[in-house]
């Protein structure tokens, strides 16, 4: 039952870590001070979200854990789980894409 | 470093990435799931993706913004970079925490697996990530491209 549990929290994990990709990613785009503050932390803004990313999903994996390992989850709570990183990811990919098209045509 | 062999190995690793996710996605469709199999499968496509995180951003950082990307901007098709190359270096990011989860579920006692009833959105999910690493494949295409046509 825990691995079941651990898988959970990842999943949620995952989805709070695309969360985190995307509002990086743009914020860094509309203000110059964030990506500067970004490009400060490790020398490339990009590697700094690489980093950012990686924390909020092993962090978030642990914390998510505890809070699972309290709870007995159901099936339906596990299937939607995947279900919804599915879903956050292909919107985060629509919405970055889209954002960058309208960036670029200055909309 | 090689930079053609660099980018090679992050293509190779990608490519790796993309098809252990699709051998996966088919190993889900079976009425009962192999997990040895399922589970080869998966970790070739998450490590195939890690490689290929560590090896583009490797290049992407060294390289690319000093060497590539100004002939890009400068060239007939600066969108390669600004819309292309902006998305595919953003939406990366997503891959390893998704297929991490999709590996953590194969690791579920098998049986548990089969009763929880999760394989439906196991499929979305792996499906999903065979994709994204296709269209970012797809994106690499374009940037490749302008980088050698579009001056």
């Amino acid at each position: 039952m825990n691995k079941i549990k651990f898988a959970l929290s990842a999943t949620y994990a995952s989805i709070l870590s695309i969360v985190v990709a995307v509002f990086l990613t743009i914020t860094a785009e509309l203000s110059t001070p964030f990506k500067d503050i970004l490009k400060s932390l490790s020398g490339h803004h990009w590697r700094t979200k690489s980093y950012l990313v990686l924390i909020t999903f092993i962090l978030g994996a642990f914390v998510f854990l505890i809070l699972t390992l309290r709870s007995n989850p159901s099936e339906k709570t596990i299937r939607l789980a995947t279900i919804a990183t599915t879903i956050v990811a292909l919107l985060g990919a629509i919405v970055i894409t889209g954002f960058y098209i309208l960036h670029f045509i200055n909309i | 470093m090689n930079k053609p062999l660099l980018i090679g190995l992050h293509l190779g690793a990608a490519i790796l990435g993309i098809d252990g996710f699709l051998w996966l996605l088919g190993e889900l469709f079976a009425e009962r799931v192999h997990v040895t199999r399922a589970r080869i499968a998966g970790l070739i496509g998450l490590f195939g993706f890690i490689g290929s995180w560590l090896l583009g951003g490797y290049y992407y950082l060294n390289y690319y913004g000093s060497l590539v990307k100004p002939g890009i901007v400068a060239g007939t098709a600066p969108w390669a970079h600004k819309i292309a190359m902006e998305a595919k270096e953003h939406i990366f990011l997503f891959l390893v925490p998704m297929a991490f989860v999709a590996v953590a579920f194969l690791f579920v006692d098998p049986i548990m697996f089969e009763s929880l009833r999760v394989k439906k959105g196991l499929r979305f999910l792996t499906a999903t990530i065979a994709i994204l690493g296709l269209v970012i494949g797809a994106m690499g295409y374009i940037i490749s491209a302008a980088a050698r046509w579009a001056v």
